[in-house]
């Protein structure tokens, strides 16, 4: 398919990606937040970090409402909720004719929802249900794309992008973790990973911080754990270069091959012993790096060497 | 007279750029006035060159270098005979015959405007003072004339023009370069109704001190019915002769630009050209054709 | 029961419904039948059915420049206009003449010019069009073809005769209209559909990917075709996306080639992949930024290189539009016989070169009962309309055609045919005009039936270009 398309249609997949998982941070921080007000204001500056964007100087005044502004309201960012939505549509316009009317009117329909919004018409009471609607909206992008498309090359370049920015999000969320964190920290952590259930599915009744940030690491099964995305992300390319599973043909396959590896080797004890903070700084980057050796792989800036 | 010629335009970018595609009119004609006995045009960094002949009959090669480079260079060498003996004017002729002549029809494109070929206020008032020619005047020297008071009253000056400069802002100005030289006689000839075109090409500098000699030079012809496309180079006012080469013919600039292309990236680009035109002197003459036949004893 | 049809007076000009007396023609007599079963209650109900389906298809159809993502649809009536079997025979015929004629004048004209030499059409007609490429000149495109797809606007006089208005043999667009129209109208009237027949429209796409395959380079044996479309801001962008659906092939931008070798390649995510005709629907001057408008974003770079060594097919080729300037256009006739050695078997419309002094002396003295045309316009733009005009328009267009008599050509106005079409409530006459396409390959012509109505929708209008308020209808050509 032409390099355009799939460089399109993986930009799209990303940034739907990152406003639903920033929505649904946002929307836990904020909860999380009514209950533990003494740490709100390190709460939302974690959020910041997350997002990785810069703490607003009226952070100190209105800690919230600031946060609700750039992070899901700020344009001009490029990083903010409305505009990974705005981008997601700029790139679904582009490859129109390679959608399904159902995905395109998800993202369309996504795109005025948010368009039309503002911090001030969503109001102070609407928040939550505002951002739940973009969560709603990005998962059924996610849901159509898988039934209503054929699983072609197009799709893989799709669920490429999307476990890229799954598996980044889960790594800035592990990154923020401290050893001294209270067990509300933790579970902010699960919910905002959308984990809370399955964690405790998988390890009924378990409490150790320890071992939810080892599931959220290194699940085989659940599926925003850096481990599960690494191997999308592995499957995925394997499949649009049909080299072998196990070996490698371009330096995208081995940079996923090496994160594969990485997670599929590595126990609870290895996390304690790095750090969970260090050894999702370290994977983090490795994901990072993956994500430009596939935007060389597949969709070079100078075709020709 | 036997010359051989060195032209190197060089390109660098500050960043580098991509998909760079490139056309050049350097390789000099072979016709009844000149031969070109040798050309070779060397590109760096390496690529394919390609060769055509466009509609006025040029040898136009262009290439392409795709990967990133921070730098172009072309080098074009060639060795030209010229054997049209020293420049003098034509038989003198009425410009009626021009106006007859049943070929006019098909120079449409030398009598009408074309991109750096604009008629303007400014021409007319310069063609007014020249004196537009009569059916029964004589067109050989109305051309000379006109060579002449450009010559006269036009600067030769590097810094006031750029490539772009029109015709009007030329006349404006009253100085150009050679370039602009050529392109308002061809204007005042095509306004008054006889067909012109522009020559780009060398001038050898010799022992007259001639400008233009140290880059490509341009000057004009004019198709004057029997005696064919006469040239004259109005930045030195003299009749085209022995000391010229001849590269391309074009309606003007825009059609035979010695090196011209357009590549991805940077925006800007810093030029540098370098032309040397040298004469081959008599002895040097004889060693050569004494190196050719003996080139031609091994081959047989 | 009230039917629809009741109150419809045919208009003062050839009514393609109704004879002189009122009574429909034979073929228009079980539309009529049908129509006059339906009750004005279940006519709303269908346009409602349409509009509802068109709504739905419009989502697919979305002009994206709009913030909104929202999209203008090409109004559709839904009265389809049919045409008799004889009578589709006489203008495909005409047509398929006219294209042969059209394709051999580019061929000469970028060729030994013999056309000018012979005097057939003044040189200076020619070399002064403004889509006159030089570039192009002496370049041998694949086989000569060099018009593989057209368009050519026919009307109908007052008299009920076919006329040839202008030619389009550029990018003509509208096929996706007579596609999507079809099929909605199928949903409208299934049973009406049955008692008619008529032709299909849905091989269009495989006729028109076959006449590019023939069109290929010939050292080439399985061609890879592609669109170059200029990108989602051109109107007719989705034209563009529903033919390469339909026929199966990529729809490239020109950011998606590049030129190795004089050779073009599509940009994959599997390397470099080599293309042998493009159906492009970029204009010329866009087409390549080294040879045409430097600054233009749309083409690719040594696209032409590619095209002038024969290793591109380029559909169509460069330079067409010569061919339908319209101060070209009064010479087709002559081009016909000059070619052909025939009699056009339709005829132009009478046409006045504002670039002849006498007959710029005619134009400028009766302006108000002429259609004054830019030559070098399409859509309906740059146009007066004597009848409709002030004295202040008028005055503007005659300054205009003093300045650049060249860039002008007037007609009288022909008052187009009419056709029932839905207003509000009731079904009145409008006028309307045919676009028939024809896919050239090689010497043969191959007119598809399939054509392009479009309708001036309000009263009186004689403008049917969709920029300019037309809409379109379903056109059934019936089978012999």
């Amino acid at each position: 398919m032409l390099s355009r398309v799939a460089e399109s249609l993986y930009w799209m997949a990303r940034n739907v990606e990152r406003a639903e998982d920033l929505a649904r941070l946002i929307d836990v921080t904020a909860m999380r937040a009514v209950d533990h007000a003494d740490d709100a204001g390190e709460r939302w500056l974690s959020a910041y970090n997350i997002a990785g964007m810069d703490v607003p100087e009226s952070h100190g005044l209105s800690a919230r409402s600031t946060a609700l502004e750039a992070i899901v309201f700020d344009v001009d960012s490029r990083l903010s909720v409305a505009a990974c939505v705005r981008i997601a549509r700029q790139n679904a316009v582009g490859v129109r004719a390679e959608l399904t009317t159902e995905v395109w009117e998800c993202v369309n329909g996504l795109y005025l929802f948010v368009e039309a919004q503002s911090p001030r018409a969503v109001g102070p009471d609407g928040v939550s249900t505002f951002l739940r609607s973009i969560r709603d909206t990005a998962q059924a992008f996610g849901g159509l794309c898988d039934a209503t498309l054929a699983h072609d090359d197009a799709w893989e370049f799709l669920r490429i992008g999307r476990s890229i920015e799954r598996a980044r999000m889960t790594s800035r969320v592990l990154r923020e973790i401290r050893d001294d964190d209270g067990p509300h920290v933790w579970q902010l952590v699960l919910e905002a990973c959308c984990a809370t259930a399955p964690f405790a599915r998988a390890r009924s009744q378990s409490s150790d911080p320890a071992e939810a940030l080892a599931f959220l690491a290194l699940s085989p099964v659940f599926p925003r754990s850096l481990r599960f995305c690494a191997r999308q992300i592995d499957r995925a390319l394997h499949r649009l270069s049909g080299a072998p599973a196990g070996t490698f043909a371009d330096t995208s396959e081995r940079a996923s091959g090496r994160i594969c590896a990485s997670l599929d080797f590595a126990g609870q004890a290895d996390l304690a012993r790095e750090g969970t903070s260090e050894f999702a700084d370290r994977i983090g980057a490795q994901i990072d790096e993956l994500g430009s050796s596939i935007v060389s792989t597949y969709f070079p800036r100078v075709p020709v060497r | 007279m036997r010359f051989t010629i060195a032209h190197r335009t060089r390109y660098r970018y500050p960043t580098p750029v991509h998909e760079s595609h490139t056309i050049c009119h350097l390789q000099p004609r072979s016709d009844i006035t000149q031969y070109c006995t040798r050309y070779e045009l060397s590109v760096s960094p390496r690529t394919r060159v390609f060769s055509y002949a466009d509609r006025f009959a040029n040898d136009v090669q262009h290439f392409a270098i795709l990967p990133e480079h921070d730098m172009l260079e072309v080098v074009a060498r060639s060795q030209v005979v010229t054997a049209r003996g020293p420049g003098v004017a034509p038989q003198a002729m009425a410009r009626a015959l021009v106006d007859d002549d049943p070929v006019l029809d098909e120079l449409y494109d030398f009598l009408t405007e074309s991109r750096y070929v604009k008629f303007s206020e400014p021409l007319d008032a310069l063609l007014a003072e020249i004196g537009a020619p009569g059916r029964d005047d004589d067109v050989v020297a109305w051309f000379a004339h006109a060579s002449w008071t450009l010559n006269r009253q036009f600067v030769y000056d590097k810094t006031t023009t750029s490539v772009q400069a029109t015709v009007e802002e030329s006349v404006r100005l009253r100085s150009g370069v050679c370039q602009d030289f050529a392109h308002v006689l061809i204007a005042l000839c095509r306004r008054t109704g006889i067909p012109a075109r522009y020559v780009s090409g060398y001038i050898h500098s010799g022992d007259d001190e001639m400008l233009g000699a140290e880059a490509s030079h341009a000057w004009a012809e004019a198709y004057l019915g029997p005696r064919g496309w006469i040239g004259i180079d109005p930045t030195n006012d003299t009749w085209i002769g022995d000391q010229f080469v001849r590269v391309a013919t074009g309606r003007d600039y825009r059609d035979v630009s010695p090196v011209r292309g357009v590549y991805t990236g940077a925006s800007s680009s810093i030029l540098s050209v370098d032309v040397a035109v040298d004469a081959l002197s008599p002895q040097q003459q004889q060693q050569e054709q004494e190196q050719l036949r003996q080139q031609e004893h091994q081959q047989q | 029961m009230r039917s629809i049809l009741d109150r419809y007076a045919p208009a003062p000009a050839f009514d393609e419904f109704a004879e002189a007396d009122g009574r429909p023609r034979p073929h228009y007599a079980e539309l009529a039948a049908t129509l006059a079963g339906i009750s004005a209650a279940d006519f709303r109900h269908r346009v409602t059915t349409v509009n509802g389906v068109l709504l739905q298809r419009g989502v697919t159809f979305t002009v994206y420049a709009d913030a909104r993502g929202t999209e203008r649809i090409l109004p559709f009536d839904l009265i389809p206009r049919i045409i008799a079997a004889s009578e589709w025979a006489h203008i495909s015929r005409g047509v398929s003449q006219r294209v042969r004629a059209l394709n051999a004048f580019l061929k000469d004209v970028y060729g030994e010019a013999k056309v000018l030499r012979d005097r057939i059409i003044p040189r200076t007609l020619v070399y002064s069009s403004e889509h006159f490429e030089r570039e192009a000149i002496g370049v041998r495109p694949p086989h000569d073809t060099y018009i593989h797809v057209s368009g050519i606007d026919i009307i109908r006089d007052a008299h009920g005769e076919y006329l040839v208005l202008e030619d389009n043999v550029r990018t003509p667009s509208g096929i996706s209209y007579v596609l999507e129209n079809r099929d909605v109208l199928k949903r409208a009237f299934p049973r009406l559909f049955d008692r008619y027949d008529p032709l299909p429209v849905d091989d269009y796409p495989q006729r028109l990917r076959n006449a590019l395959a023939a069109a290929a380079p010939p050292s080439v044996g399985d061609p890879t075709i592609a669109i170059l479309t200029p990108g989602i801001y051109n109107s007719a962008y989705f034209e563009h996306t529903l033919l390469a659906r339909r026929m199966g092939v990529e729809l490239v931008e020109g950011t998606d080639l590049i030129v190795r070798d004089n050779i073009v390649y599509m940009k994959t995510t599997r390397g470099l992949q080599r293309v042998d005709v493009l159906y492009r629907r970029v204009d010329d001057d866009y087409i390549d930024p080294l040879y045409f408008k430097a600054d233009s974003t749309l083409g690719v770079s040594g696209l032409f290189d590619a095209y002038r060594s024969g290793n591109v097919t380029l559909a169509n080729a460069v330079g067409t539009g010569v061919a339908d300037d319209k101060a070209i256009y009064p010479y087709v006739p002559a081009l016909i016989r000059y070619y052909l050695g025939e009699e056009p078997v339709l005829r132009n419309v009478e046409t006045f070169d504002c670039s002849d002094p006498a007959q710029r002396d005619h134009v400028l003295r009766n302006m108000p009962f002429l259609v004054v045309k830019r030559t070098a316009a399409s859509g309906g733009y740059g146009m007066l309309i004597g009848s409709h005009s002030t004295v202040g328009e008028r005055a503007e267009f005659a300054d205009a055609i003093n300045a650049n008599p060249r860039d002008f050509i007037a007609q009288p106005i022909i008052t187009l045919s009419a056709h029932p079409t839905v207003v509000g409530e009731e079904i009145a006459p409008r006028h309307i005009d045919l676009r028939p396409f024809a896919l050239l390959s090689g010497d043969t012509v191959d007119v598809p039936a399939v054509a392009f109505t479009r309708v001036a929708l309000r009263e009186g209008s004689l403008v049917v270009n969709s920029s300019q308020g037309g809409g379109s209808k379903d056109t059934w050509i019936l089978a012999d």
